[in-house]
């Protein structure tokens, strides 16, 4: 039993460590909080879930149209929107207003769209494993190796590619970039594609996985963001530390205590995490 | 002559004169909604929305602290004159009390457990208590009716005279002008520069002696108690009330209003619950294309009209003005 609590909590865990790779990119990017990669995640397994089983294409190109809508559609809270706001005055507020305006409208467009009804893609994985006197969904195993895949190559890009390392740089201190003479936009836009892609891929297994409607993102951006604070920004493997951390959290609560007790954990866990460790578990030292 | 007015009596002056508008343009729409119960339903939801804007406004404009829990006090509000409407409707004078009292209370612990938390933090903590009393709302059962809500509550009688639909609207109305123009000379009262202050730069405020946590905490209560009382109209309004009014989207919906109509005055946020309601149900033929283009406005707004449209109107109104006549002042 306990078995398959945890392995359904790291299963789903490795789902929130895609989203919250998705902000910490797009913070490294930008240095904001982009509220509406739920809403991208959910707006992409969407697509593929539609263009994959009601226009029957096949599921190779279903995939690429949902990972060039998210990676659309990420360009645009970064270079249409964000950027221009933060441009005009640092007031945080102004940037949480845009993004929550945005994910109304990506929100409101996959209903548009898609339909309100509820939308499932094809199940890909169905398997289920009998461990002694324990189950363990295949899902939740590929849920995990994806992840980790994902997060391989995106820690290796940031560690050895070029725009990677860049972005890294940038991260750091857009300005000292700049006057190094690093290409600020294309740095930027090499950091929205990669979210976009994680968005995507996240985007595909969540579809894979459960219906989806167009109020789907809500639960995914809250996760995502909790998981990013909680694993910090310190290495890029922090968001997947976060995120299997709050799986197994909420896995756990709902065997102990029930399905209802779901939201109260979390803001539970929110208040506890925001107050005591804001930044994570990692972070970055920096020698004063 | 301009030049010849002190200050303070040009701030008089100015205070009076949007009272007055404020006072016209509240008339003009009792006066338009009037009798039909199509427009007496929109009309009640722009009342509602205004005090939820409002309340939204107090804190979040002059105090520079985004809380996302208004779905709470607006349901705490509403339940309060639900649950005491029970019996015939005996216990509906405790409602004010229980609702604003409970919200206002809720509101400054949450204050105070958030604290230290600014930005993106502050409003996902404060979204998931709101998301928090929505789903208990939904199974609490028989004390508050669980999922399909609470029905039969009973008209509120003022000194024998029953309120019915026309008479919450008009009551309604006065209260948004009553609140809106509170709010306006608030800002420009002690506590209000003071609120104001901390908001621009805490360091400086503190050094002048500024009390800012208490400042928060004070203004966050107060816009909760405002939108309980959005709530309270709602409840007598219907008649009946529902868990699934009082979700998260609605605080979604509330925050865009003071961007849309005008961060400087509370009278945009009137406004923008005016164009709000507009653009999601008063567009007949545009459903989910109404919110989509609400949405999409929205942006564009906060793209290329940050000030809102009466900012818009207001910057205007400089151009025309003769040149010499400097009117400072921060955009809140």
């Amino acid at each position: 039993m306990l078995l398959s609590i945890v392995s359904s909590g790291i299963g789903i865990g490795a789902l929130y460590g895609l989203v919250a790779l998705g902000y910490f990119l797009f913070f490294q990017a930008t240095t904001a909080i982009n509220f509406a990669i739920g809403a991208i995640v959910m707006f992409a397994g969407m697509a593929l879930a539609v263009v994959s089983k009601d226009m029957g294409q096949a599921w190779m190109i279903a995939m690429l149209i949902a990972v060039a809508l998210a990676i659309l559609l990420a360009w645009i809270s970064e270079a249409a929107i964000l950027r221009p706001i933060l441009a005009r005055s640092s007031d945080e507020f102004g940037a949480v207003v845009a993004i929550v305006a945005l994910m109304f409208v990506i929100e409101q467009l996959a209903g548009v769209i898609f339909g309100r009804r509820p939308i499932q893609g094809k199940q890909l994985f169905d398997a289920i494993y009998f461990v002694g006197d324990g189950i363990i969904e295949s899902r939740f195993v590929w849920n995990l190796a994806i992840s980790l895949i994902v997060f391989a190559v995106v820690v290796a890009w940031l560690r050895y590619g070029r725009y990677g390392r860049m972005l890294r740089a940038a991260g750091d201190n857009e300005a000292a970039a700049r006057v190094l003479g690093l290409p600020i936009r294309r740095i930027k836009f090499a950091a929205v594609f990669a979210t976009g892609a994680v968005c995507a891929v996240a985007g595909v297994l969540y579809a894979s996985q459960a219906p989806l409607n167009f109020h789907s993102h809500l639960a995914f951006a809250i996760a995502g963001f909790i998981a990013f604070v909680i694993g910090g920004t310190g290495s890029a493997w922090a968001p997947l530390v976060g995120g299997i951390l709050l799986g197994l959290i909420e896995a756990l609560t709902i065997w102990f205590l029930g399905g209802g007790a779901r939201d109260y954990m979390l803001l539970l866990l929110v208040l506890v995490v925001f107050s005591v460790r804001p930044e994570g578990i990692f972070t970055v030292r920096v020698r004063t | 002559m301009n030049t010849t007015q002190t200050h303070q009596q040009r701030l008089a002056r100015a205070l009076r004169t949007e009272s007055l508008l404020g006072l016209l343009g509240t008339l003009a729409f009792v006066i338009f909604v009037g009798g039909q119960v199509y427009r007496q339903d929109l009309g009640i939801l722009v009342i509602v929305y205004a005090l939820l804007a409002l309340g939204m406004y107090l804190p979040l404009a002059l105090g520079g602290r985004l809380s996302l829990a208004y779905n709470a006090y607006f349901a705490i509000g509403a339940y309060s004159v639900a649950i005491t409407g029970q019996q015939g409707g005996a216990l509906l004078w405790l409602a004010p009390i229980l609702g604003v009292g409970l919200s206002m209370l809720t509101a400054a612990i949450l204050a105070i457990v958030t604290r230290k938390l600014s930005g993106f933090h502050l409003a996902v903590a404060t979204m998931l208590f709101g998301i928090v009393v929505h789903t208990w709302l939904i199974h609490s059962g028989n004390w508050a009716g669980g999922p399909e809500g609470i029905g039969g509550i009973p008209r509120l009688f003022l000194f024998g005279w029953e309120l019915g639909r026309t008479e919450l609207i008009a009551v309604g109305a006065l209260l948004v002008w009553v609140i809106a123009t509170a709010i306006v000379h608030y800002r420009t009262s002690f506590f209000g520069v003071a609120l104001r202050a901390q908001r621009e730069t805490v360091p400086a405020a503190q050094a002048c002696g500024v009390p800012i946590v208490s400042l928060r905490i004070i203004s966050l209560a107060l816009g909760a108690g405002i939108a309980s009382i959005a709530g309270m109209l709602l409840a007598l309004m219907n008649q009946f009330i529902l868990p699934e009014s009082f979700g998260i989207k609605v605080v979604f919906l509330v925050l865009f209003m003071p961007i849309l109509g005008g961060m400087f005055t509370p009278w945009g946020s009137v406004l923008g619950a005016l164009i709000v309601v507009f653009f999601t149900l008063g567009f007949d033929f545009f459903e989910g294309p109404g919110v989509l283009t609400f949405g999409i406005l929205a942006l564009i707004i906060l793209l290329v009209f940050p000030q809102g449209v009466l900012g818009g109107l207001a910057a205007l109104r400089q151009r025309f003005k003769k040149p010499g006549v400097a009117k400072g002042g921060s955009l809140t």
